[in-house]
């Protein structure tokens, strides 16, 4: 990771609208990329890093790849019905998620002016949704609810709730106060004041990460097959559990389509709502209006809320998709307690300890590489350093492409490459936080307010200049909190280390919930809980430091 | 920056010293199957009824070390295709796994069976049947009824849990894509409770499921299910080994698998005193107060041989069901 070597100057003598940043460098801003370091060091030598072993095995790779072509997709219309029923799911679950997310990240954020333990329970229940795989959700709410799709749609929505919540809070500690603190001091409510300066500055980048929610969590349909909601999954899993592989080809690729599709709605969205860079964008969201009471319709305008109707339209058919069996309800309550009861109590062995420590040194080292990697690619796709809009272009959809492969398809590859074990596991875990890190870092240049490095461009700075003293220092907070967040996610995601026996506690995740040791599956879900919460505080002290 | 640096030399030299003090506990011997290995690769895929996979196949292992005289290293994994693209490319020895992955790895890796399950000292006793299970006083009584139904199945590629049933109902003239409506609930337990709960009619699982693991984990009761039909036998949890194996160490493993069981494995000191168990009472009067320990994640009393032979039962399911994951991938 770059340590920040120039800080930012912004000599401005006249009072702009944005903070003046810190002539000074803080703590965090080196103690966080150092601490990863030195894991890093430490996770190489844990899990065996040799390169050399993968050139051996290219032919290997080579030889499994032969066996994915030709892709074939069996009958295409059965295989469409899949796609939509696990766009439904997905949709829907994204957007309950969304509507829960918006007042708990209000009150989570730090400029929360409510009571205090409206906000401490907030952020526990952000985190707890995170830290908790959504696998866990999808058996209660079996239990619960019975096979189907509404099972699934709800663990995606409470399992989404920890990341679109916690980047809104993010988003809205981000916003510079003085908007707020005018409209207060006019004495509006709370509400309003959150209204009218929160929730509309934070719109552009509260659409980009719903939107990518949307698209992990069409990935993450995989999940739903274990709740008999049908979806693309299933069909997935099949074909790869009877190494059918130019099945799965063929369903990876009708997966990856979908994926460009959101890809596009959102490079779209973000460019009519970002008040920024692009000289095609609308430099404003509202523009002003002849008469002072009208609001102005623009045609911007006009297409924004044309979108934002279908967006709710698209939803509210998405949620009707799903049935709700209220005869249900009644009778399984207490088959559900009776299973709760189950977690209790935890127990914890070293087994787990040991588990947890593994899955953490690799998500951490797999951070590292993901976020440099991904850090190259999102300075190269946006148009700061290198405007070439066809590199741009072809980067995007490289990064959809890496991201459409779901990670068991990379854990055999390397698998077959490299045999068992964490170097496998850790390579696979590597690529998804690149791809992860690319999009977040690639989301947050955009979302990068333009004025410090037009001014700066003007007064003649060349193109390095005006990144480093013009573009970073905005970046570096949301680069700090998205590395920290790739690893929270990048934890979670290990559970792809039990495909490949890469120990972790991703195998004994699944064992405890296969063979119904539920204590077990507690004394995991503690220690998961306590380490994003270590996280969490690592982020919030670091976000403190450069803010 | 000058300020920060100290700590951070100071950091990178411990992490630096960390990493040079010895091999990683994940240091790998890289041998590929051409000449004798160094040490044998073992691997351990969950099945239907196995718990505590790792610590069970503990003994298993020092009985093959033993015999074999050089080092195993054991690895759990949590999916089939994995372990059977680690064979194909000859970077896993000996592999314990469901019979249907078997079938599908003899289609691609020069692997062969050495070795099935035995629950009891009675040969063939590692069987497993698929039983079909419904609530009591459901209108299904025999597996002509399903037709029409709401079926939940486990996977589509668990024997017990599907070809099996489907191979059943094709026998009885069903088609198990369109006569009935099938949902794959994902494991055995969750397809049982499911039925129970009124979500479908009829569910097909592992009969050990139903008759010991779920009662003895307090999920289902006496009387809570009612069995209306019974597979046949499906040969049970194979030991695969790679053929391209030197000949006397293939030998060597079969000979401890052979050689030893639960008790003698005790006896051998196989186990710590404190990872043994009393012999279970199917084993019959003869082991009586005999000590024993874990052999492999099922509690088998022994290992009996197997050949590829043993395994036709699934190529028949196979042939009858013309099941998509069946399909030959050559």
């Amino acid at each position: 990771m770059p340590a920040v070597t120039a800080s930012a100057r912004s000599s401005s003598r006249t009072p702009t609208p944005h903070r003046p940043q810190r002539a000074q460098l803080s703590t965090a801003t080196w103690a966080v990329p150092a601490s990863y370091l030195v894991i890093t060091i430490f996770g190489m030598w844990w899990i065996d890093v040799r390169p050399g072993v993968v050139v051996e095995g290219f032919g290997d790779i080579a030889r499994l790849m032969e066996r994915m072509v030709p892709a074939t997709t069996g009958p295409l219309p059965p295989l469409i019905a899949l796609v939509f029923e696990t766009l439904w799911i997905a949709l829907a679950g994204t957007g309950i998620a969304t509507l829960l997310s918006i007042p708990l990240a209000a009150a989570a954020s730090r400029s929360f002016t409510g009571p205090r333990w409206v906000q401490i329970i907030s952020r526990l229940v952000i985190m707890l949704t995170r830290a908790v795989p959504s696998l866990i959700f999808a058996i209660i709410f079996v239990r619960i609810f019975g096979l189907g799709p509404l099972a699934g749609a709800l663990a995606i929505a409470v399992h989404s709730i920890g990341m679109i919540g916690k980047m809104m809070t993010d988003s809205f500690e981000e916003l510079s106060p003085q908007p707020r603190e005018a409209i207060q001091a006019t004495g509006a409510t709370r509400t309003q004041t959150f209204i009218a300066t929160t929730l509309t500055r934070a719109l552009p980048q509260m659409t980009s990460f719903v939107l990518y929610r949307l698209d992990i969590n069409i990935r993450a349909s995989a999940i739903l097959g274990l709740v008999g909601a049908g979806g693309i999954g299933v069909a997935l899993q099949t074909a790869i559990g009877s190494l059918n592989y130019p099945r799965a080809a063929g369903i990876i690729i009708v997966i990856i389509l979908l994926l460009l599709a959101l890809e596009l709605v959102s490079f779209l969205s973000q460019r009519s709502l970002a008040e920024h860079a692009d000289p095609s964008a609308s430099s404003q969201l509202f523009v002003a209006s002849r008469s002072g009471r009208d609001p102005g319709w623009s045609l911007q305008r006009f297409g924004r809320t044309a979108a934002a109707l279908s967006a709710i339209g698209l939803f509210l058919f998405a949620l009707s998709t799903l049935s709700i069996p209220f005869d249900r309800l009644q009778r399984s309550g207490a088959n559900a307690w009776a299973m709760l009861s189950g977690f209790v109590p935890p127990t914890i062995s070293t087994e787990v300890v040991l588990g947890i420590f593994e899955s953490v040194i690799m998500a951490l080292t797999a951070t590292s590489f993901g976020v440099l990697i991904g850090l190259v690619i999102a300075i190269l796709s946006t148009n700061h350093l290198v405007n070439i809009p066809a590199l741009s272009w072809m980067l995007r959809t490289f990064v959809v492409l890496v991201r459409g492969v779901p990670d068991i398809i990379y854990a055999l590859i390397f698998v077959a490459a490299l045999g068992l074990g964490p170097f496998p596991g850790f390579l696979a875990l590597s690529i998804s936080c690149t791809a992860l890190a690319a999009k977040f870092f690639t989301d947050a240049l955009q979302n990068i307010n333009p004025g410090p490095r037009r001014a700066l461009e003007a007064t003649g700075a060349g193109r390095v200049q005006a990144f480093v003293s013009g573009v970073w220092p905005q970046f570096v907070p949301s680069f700090i909190a998205n590395s920290l967040f790739t690893s929270d996610l990048a934890l979670r995601e290990s559970a792809v280390l039990g495909i490949v026996g890469a120990g972790g506690v991703g195998f004994l995740l699944h064992e405890s919930v296969t063979s119904i040791q539920y204590s077990t599956t507690a004394g995991i879900l503690i220690g998961l809980v306590i380490v994003v919460v270590a996280l969490e505080q690592v982020a919030r002290w670091a976000r403190r430091k450069v803010l | 920056m000058r300020h920060h640096l100290k700590p951070l030399i100071a950091l990178s030299c411990t992490a630096l010293l960390l990493s040079a003090c010895g091999e990683s506990p994940n240091a790998r011997s890289s041998n590929t199957g051409s000449e004798a290995p160094s040490e044998l690769v073992f691997a351990v895929v969950p099945t239907d009824n196995s718990e505590e996979l790792l610590s069970s196949f503990e003994p298993v292992v020092a009985a093959i070390e033993e015999e074999a005289g050089i080092p195993v290293s054991i690895q759990a994994v949590s999916n089939n295709a994995g372990v059977i693209e680690a064979q194909v490319s000859q970077r896993v020895d000996v592999a314990v796994y469901g019979a249907f992955s078997y079938y599908l790895a003899s289609d691609v890796a020069d692997v062969t069976p050495i070795a099935m399950d035995q629950l009891t000292p009675e040969a063939g006793s590692g069987a497993v049947s698929s039983v079909g299970v419904t609530i009591p006083g459901s209108d299904i009584t025999s597996l002509a009824d399903v037709d029409g139904k709401d079926v939940c199945f486990t996977d589509p590629a668990s024997t017990t849990g599907y070809l099996a049933a489907a191979a059943g109902l094709i026998e009885e003239g069903i088609d198990p894509e369109d006569d009935i409506n099938p949902v794959f609930t994902g494991s055995h337990d969750v397809a049982v409770t499911q039925m129970i709960a009124g979500d479908c009619d009829i569910a097909f699982v592992a009969q050990t499921f139903v008759d010991v693991l779920l009662p003895a984990r307090g999920v289902i009761e006496d009387g809570d299910t009612e069995t209306i039909w019974v597979s046949d036998g499906i040969p049970g949890t194979p030991m695969v080994v790679g053929t391209w194996l030197p000949e006397d160490l293939q030998e060597s493993i079969r000979r401890a698998m052979s050689e030893y069981n639960a008790v003698t494995a005790a006896e051998a000191g196989f186990c710590a005193d404190e990872d043994q168990r009393p012999a279970p009472e199917q084993w019959g009067d003869e082991y009586t107060d005999a000590m024993a320990c874990e052999w492999g994640g099922t509690g088998a009393f022994a290992f009996e041989p197997a050949t590829d032979e043993s395994y036709d039962p699934i190529r028949e399911i196979c042939e009858a069901t013309q099941a998509e994951v069946c399909r030959d991938d050559s």
